[in-house]
């Protein structure tokens, strides 16, 4: 541990000294990095991505592609990723309001090229890449912490081998994504407050600003780190400008994304502030949902909090304590936010299971922002303990090793999970999980979409000839490879798409519906048809989860019907849909 | 001491009456009735030996203003036209018999006991003559037989009163440190006036004369010495003879010069001294039409590709009437698709301007790419190492800022006798040029004036400065601007530190009145933006770098090899950053500010930001009129870089109304047409610039302001975006006059700001 003795450093990174500014990193040449600070090289990082990224990548392909252990919250936003440049004719308004829509946008880059979005490679590869840069930067930040090479890399591998965080970095969740962008955040933030650079600075508010887009809770992230961007400028005998002018430049990206996202959703769906209610995940068309209901006392929060924490973030009970101590003994200010943010990622997944009357708001993956925040918060501690860095290390590498079997035990029992049991159990027995069920009432496993699609594939030609539910029904038009045939809500807008569903005959040949679905507006409007009763509606084909129907020619109660153009075929339809943005001509700055 | 002859006194007191002078006995003469006249030692010495000898006069005595010269040939009129000359005083004239003359000047240069008046063999006191203890001193050194030891300058100037001990010793001290030029020490620091020092010098160097205010150049004299020579070696032929060539020269001419000048002439070389400025003077008066010429046509005729005097190449003119019509009929049988063309090339070129620009802002944001200059490396840097430097400030119509700019150069941390400061004045400019001659300013400042011709721009008043430049490196400063105090030295050590291809050291330029309204904390911003982030990261892309408008320095000898500023480019400097890099040369950005005056005044903001997009055009035509050419000497980095930072600028403003516009009416008219000229993927980019493009570009400004430590005006750059609105007025005017009037300087009015201090102070 002879790094944290080190003579200060040209960038504040010796010798921990809480009150000194750092000098501005920008007078340091590129070329003259501190003599004692363990500096990770872009060749290291790419190795340490690369192996990360391809552990994740192969196990997310044996897991899902191999073992059919598909989420489909997931599997939703592929398809409407995939949607967005497939669709017929493409349009961003797939990406909808309901979901923060950075988890799709994430997902854009895998289903640019067909055959990597429909096979569901493109979903591992995401979220693998993702976890790869969490991991690169975390070694960043224990390199800017002094932490030696040889000391990381066993704390990385603990950290990425916990089964629920190899779980969500192989299939495709938007977990991964804003866990990269939250760490993303704090290693900015904190190398901001060793260096002072500007870059970080706005490295950190960037990176917060995707991260609220990602998932609306970080915005109250947002307040106590800005508020510790001000507190350390205050320790660092700022002027009260430059107070206000870094807060503003911290906290602008975010706030800029959140009014846009805000603009959007008061043009086009006229409820500005919706998406603040309506985020509450896609609704899995593999579950019953039976486990997704209840309500919530504190107590039963409390205890599903403890759950949480003991079994995929013990490493969160010890580093709380240690920051407040750090900071009692040392005034060392970033501690104390540490620790505070550590508490608010345990308080306020607890708060919004209060708030919503359902503990099954709190699922097993909210233990992953606990887990990390409380990393970067040992890699803190490991920083500021002089002479003690060796201890602190050891009792973090204890604690992570700990997690392991407890994390992979809690898998297998915590009621509210995303099939995490199913992973579990495929990686035990490696045997394919296709038919079986998970916590949660999921049943696992693509098949009847499979299924459906194939029989689409090979038996329809004509454009737009299958009206369905989008919502429901995405992963079968994702799957089939082929979305042109489909009549979905956003290619002309949603106020078409329902007069079109009142009266479909003569305009679409199929109806498909999600059968098991409530929310399929399909199955809500031909309730007979969806059991494949209605004799007018005849079935073509259907799976466990869906049914295929002929749509007459004309209304069953009347002997013709005129000859109907679909509108909107050939040109484009007024934008009056929901969860559609418009075609606006974009321009930018200087 | 040789008598004069009966004889030779008769024939003298003749020549006397002829010439209607008095005649006078230099000593006396036994029962001789003549006037005797005491020689001066000290009015003696106002003439060099070789001038006396020559022309066999001697002055003996000063008084009033006016010398009194004896010579024995009252009708040689050379040498009643050259004493005055030399010595730039009132001469009477008297009659002295030769051999007198002869013996007197023994006398005086000799050492030997001068013709004294009487029987004291005191030497008689020059009447300025302060310092009585240094003279009893020196007349005691005089060696009293022999060849003399020759004086001293600050002896000379102590002995003529001029100085005292103490001030030469102070200079001397100062010397040694700075390595500067006694006399010149002394002139800078008013102690001594230039013609003062002038004087003593030819007397020192045995070298007559010369006052060149009254000469006016002769076509004969001057045609024998090349101007470029002439210029080159700062002399001016000022008369000629069958045998002779006059020449005025600041110093003496070594070896090199001389053996320069006889290859151009066979005739005796006759050296005269004169004040630099007057032999400039001199010079720019003799050649105005030449060194206009110079000034305008230089580059259009070494390079005339590179010259921005025609607004379109016929190649080029014929390529876009081609576009036109290929556009036109495009357009009237495929409309929409011809649109929606035309939309996308847009917008994938404002997608990689914009992304260039990021990555260029990201990457500086990280790094130091600014020359590395430490303050010990300003501390140990050696003053008598140091080179000339000039600096050209270009003043039009600006009389007002005159004092503080003088002012502010006086603050510059260099010594002031390697300092060339030339002030450029336009002919027609008379206030300016009448406030610049009033203050009376020391000889290191140069009024330039320069001649009324077209183009009126700066950079030809630039070029016209740069000829007669002497510094090794040169610089440009607008009259309002404040560098740092320590810049030019900065800019030396960089040049030392920098790559040897390194021509140009730009500095950073922001603004001392960026709190004076909204729009100067906007200007502020995007200038912390530009030099803080762009520039440096440009710079280490190794790409071409449109230079600033000002505190550029360059390696005079290699600016002069380009042709210097191209005269009908209105941004003239840009236009030169890309010159430079053509030709092989970097440039390099030291972190030193220059501040200058942001524009305040909303119309008058407009038209200097039309003349810069005016000029950004006009340096884009030109360099690509030959686009291979370009790709070849830019390479595939450069020429990308040109195009998305010349040509990526300009465009930019130029469709930002019209795509703000398409977005208005779409947003409140939701009209299909709009939405068909945006197909998906389009719209897909088109958004994202809206959308995250805008923002990211609003963001960087902010890091730009944090990054230059101007945290108050973060709030107000919030604002930038209605900012970017005016600069696509001023883009669209600026197009429009690239082809209505495209030379023409849209004038930046200075001094809108009411608190400014002194100009080109340290701050």
């Amino acid at each position: 541990m002879a790094t944290v003795t080190a003579p200060p450093t040209a960038q504040g990174e010796g010798t921990f000294v809480p009150y000194e500014r750092p000098p501005q990193s920008a007078s340091v040449p590129p070329s003259t990095p501190p003599a004692r600070v363990s500096r990770v090289g872009r060749f290291e990082a790419l190795v340490v991505f690369l192996l990360f990224t391809g552990a994740y990548a192969a196990l997310g392909y044996q897991v899902m592609i191999v073992q059919h252990v598909v989420v489909f919250d997931a599997l939703d936003r592929l398809a409407r990723a995939y949607l967005v440049w497939h669709d017929a004719p493409p349009k961003l308004a797939v990406i909808g309001f309901d979901l923060p829509p950075v988890g799709t946008l994430a997902l854009l880059p895998v289903t640019l090229v067909k055959p990597v979005a429909s096979s569901l490679i493109g979903l591992v590869f995401s979220s693998a890449v993702f976890a790869g840069g969490v991991i690169v930067l975390l070694d960043r930040l224990l390199a800017r912490c002094e932490m030696p090479r040889l000391m990381r890399y066993p704390a990385l591998l603990l950290f990425g081998a916990n089964p629920l965080f190899a779980f969500y970095a192989s299939n495709g969740m938007p977990e991964m994504t804003y866990l990269f962008f939250l760490t993303a955040t704090l290693y900015a933030l904190l190398s901001w407050v060793m260096t002072g650079s500007t870059r970080f600075l706005v490295l950190a508010g960037t990176a917060l600003s995707i991260c609220v887009l990602t998932r609306y809770e970080f915005i109250i992230w947002a307040l106590p780190l800005t508020l510790m961007v001000g507190a350390t400028l205050t320790r660092w005998r700022a002027s009260r400008g430059e107070i206000e002018g870094t807060a503003i430049v911290f906290a602008v990206p975010a706030c800029y994304a959140l009014g846009l996202w805000s603009l959007f959703n008061g043009l086009i769906v006229k409820k500005p502030f919706g998406w603040i209610g309506d985020g509450v995940g896609s609704l899995a068309v593999n579950s019953d949902q039976i486990a997704h209901s209840g309500g919530a006392t504190v107590h039963m929060v409390a205890t599903r909090l403890g759950e949480i924490l003991t079994g995929t973030a013990p490493l969160a009970i010890a580093v709380l304590p240690l920051l407040m101590l750090l900071f009692f003994s040392r005034r060392e200010e970033t501690s104390l936010w540490l620790a505070g943010l550590v508490a608010l990622a345990v308080v306020i997944v607890g708060a919004d299971a209060l708030l919503a009357g359902k503990v099954s708001v709190l699922t097993l993956s909210d233990g992953l922002t606990i887990g990390l925040v409380a990393f970067i918060g040992a890699a803190w501690i490991y920083r500021a303990s002089n002479g003690a860095g060796t201890l602190v290390w050891l009792i973090a590498l204890a604690l992570l090793a700990a997690t392991l079997p407890l994390a992979w035990q809690r898998m297998q029992t915590y009621p509210f999970q995303n099939q995490e049991q199913a992973f579990v159990r495929a990686l035990n027995s490696g045997e394919d999980q296709e038919g079986t069920s998970s916590i949660g009432g999921y049943h696992v496993g693509i098949a009847p979409e499979l299924r459906m699609a194939d029989f689409i594939d090979r038996n329809i030609a004509s454009e737009h000839a299958i009206l369905t539910d989008n919502a429901q029904s995405y992963a079968v038009i994702l799957l089939s490879g082929r979305p042109g045939l489909f009549f979905d809500r956003v290619q002309r807008g949603d106020a078409i798409w329902r007069t079109v569903s009142e009266n479909p005959y003569g305009r679409v040949a199929y109806l498909l519906i999600a059968t098991q679905a409530k929310q399929d507006i399909l199955r809500a409007r031909y309730p007979v048809a969806a059991n494949g009763a209605d004799p007018d509606f005849r079935v073509l084909f259907r799976t466990s989860r869906y049914i295929l129907l002929r749509v007459p020619p004309r209304p069953p109660s009347l002997t013709s019907t005129p000859s109907l153009t679909l509108p909107g075929l050939t040109g484009q339809p007024a934008l009056t849909a929901p969860a559609a943005t418009s075609a606006i001509p974009g321009t930018s700055g200087p | 001491m040789i008598e004069a002859t009966d004889t030779n006194l008769q024939l003298a007191r003749e020549r006397a009456r002829q010439a209607g002078l008095p005649f006078v006995a230099l000593h006396s003469h036994p029962g001789s009735a003549d006037p005797v006249h005491p020689v001066d030692f000290m009015a003696a010495r106002m003439l060099s030996e070789g001038v006396c000898r020559q022309f066999r006069i001697l002055p003996v005595a000063y008084s009033e203003g006016v010398l009194t010269i004896a010579t024995a040939e009252p009708f040689d009129e050379l040498a009643r036209s050259v004493a005055p000359a030399l010595t730039g005083k009132a001469v009477r004239w008297v009659i002295a018999t030769a051999e007198e003359i002869a013996d007197a000047i023994d006398g005086v240069f000799r050492g030997s006991e001068p013709p004294l008046s009487g029987a004291t063999g005191t030497v008689a006191e020059h009447p300025r003559a302060r310092d009585e203890e240094l003279q009893e001193q020196l007349r005691e050194e005089l060696p009293a037989d022999g060849p003399p030891a020759r004086l001293r300058l600050g002896e000379l100037l102590v002995m003529r009163g001029i100085v005292t001990q103490e001030q030469i010793e102070l200079r001397l001290a100062e010397q040694a440190r700075t390595g500067e030029r006694l006399g010149e020490l002394l002139v800078h620091d008013g102690l001594v006036e230039e013609q003062q020092l002038l004087d003593v010098v030819a007397d020192q160097l045995e070298l007559p004369r010369v006052d060149l205010s009254g000469i006016d150049p002769q076509a004969l004299p001057l045609e024998q010495i090349p101007e470029p020579v002439s210029r080159l070696l700062r002399v001016v032929p000022i008369g000629i003879d069958e045998r002779t060539l006059y020449l005025a020269t600041p110093d003496l001419l070594d070896e090199h010069a001389l053996a320069t000048l006889r290859e151009h002439t066979d005739r005796e070389l006759r050296i005269f001294l004169a004040e630099p400025n007057a032999i400039d003077e001199l010079l720019a008066r003799a050649h105005r039409e030449a060194y206009s010429n110079t000034a305008t046509l230089e580059l259009l005729e070494r390079y005339p590709e590179e010259c921005a005097n025609r607004v379109l190449s016929g190649a080029q003119r014929t390529v876009m009437i081609t576009m036109a019509l290929v556009f036109i009929a495009a357009l009237v049988v495929f409309p929409l698709g011809t649109l929606i063309t035309v939309i996308a090339i847009s917008t994938v070129w404002y997608m990689l301007a914009s992304l260039y620009k990021l990555k260029l802002t990201y990457s500086a944001l990280g790094h130091e790419y600014e020359v590395d200059i430490t303050d010990e490396d300003l501390a140990a840097l050696d003053e008598r190492d140091l080179p000339v430097y000039s600096i050209l400030v270009p003043l039009y119509k600006e009389a007002e800022v005159v004092p503080r700019l003088i002012d502010g150069i006086d603050g510059l941390d260099y010594p002031r006798t390697k300092l060339d400061v030339r002030l450029l004045c336009e002919e027609d400019d008379a206030e300016t040029i009448n406030a610049i001659r009033a203050l009376g300013l020391p000889p290191h400042y140069k009024l330039v004036i320069v001649p009324e011709s077209m183009p009126k721009t700066k950079p030809k008043a630039c070029n016209y400065g740069l000829l007669q430049a002497e510094g090794e490196i040169v610089v440009i400063y607008d009259a309002e601007d404040r560098p740092d105090p320590d810049q030019l030295k900065k800019a030396v050590l960089a040049f030392q530190k920098a790559d040897p291809r390194v021509t140009c050291v730009q500095a950073k330029l922001n603004y001392f009145n960026q709190d004076q309204n909204l729009l100067t904390r906007w200007f502020s911003a995007e200038y912390s933006l530009w030099f803080d982030l762009l520039l440096p990261g440009l710079d280490a892309e190794k790409a071409p770098i449109p230079l600033g408008g000002t505190s550029n320095h360059f390696i005079t000898e290699r600016l002069v090899m380009l042709a210097g500023w191209d005269p009908f480019n209105v941004t003239e400097d840009a236009d030169l950053g890309i010159r430079l890099h053509k030709a092989g040369y970097q440039t390099a950005i030291i972190d030193s500010t220059t501040l200058e005056e942001a524009n305040s005044h909303l119309p008058n903001w407009i038209r200097q930001r039309s003349r810069w997009i005016k000029g950004y055009i006009q340096t884009w035509l030109v360099h690509m009129r030959h686009p291979l050419r370009l790709l070849r000497q830019l390479g595939p980095r450069g020429f990308l870089s040109f195009q998305l930072m010349v040509g990526g600028s300009f465009v930019v403003f130029l469709l930002n109304p019209i795509f703000w516009f398409l977005t208005t009416v779409f947003f409140l008219t939701e009209v299909g047409v709009i939405q068909q000229l945006f197909p998906s993927f389009i719209f897909y980019l088109a958004a994202t610039e809206l959308f995250i493009g805008n923002f990211v570009f609003l963001y960087v400004n902010l890091a730009g302001l944090m990054e230059r430590g101007y945290f108050e005006l973060i709030k107000y750059a919030l604002l930038t975006p209605v900012y970017w609105g005016l600069m696509s007025i001023g883009a669209w005017k600026g197009l429009i006059q690239l082809f209505t009037n495209p030379f023409y300087w849209e004038k930046t009015e200075h001094g809108l700001d009411s608190t400014a201090g002194p100009s080109l102070q340290g701050h």
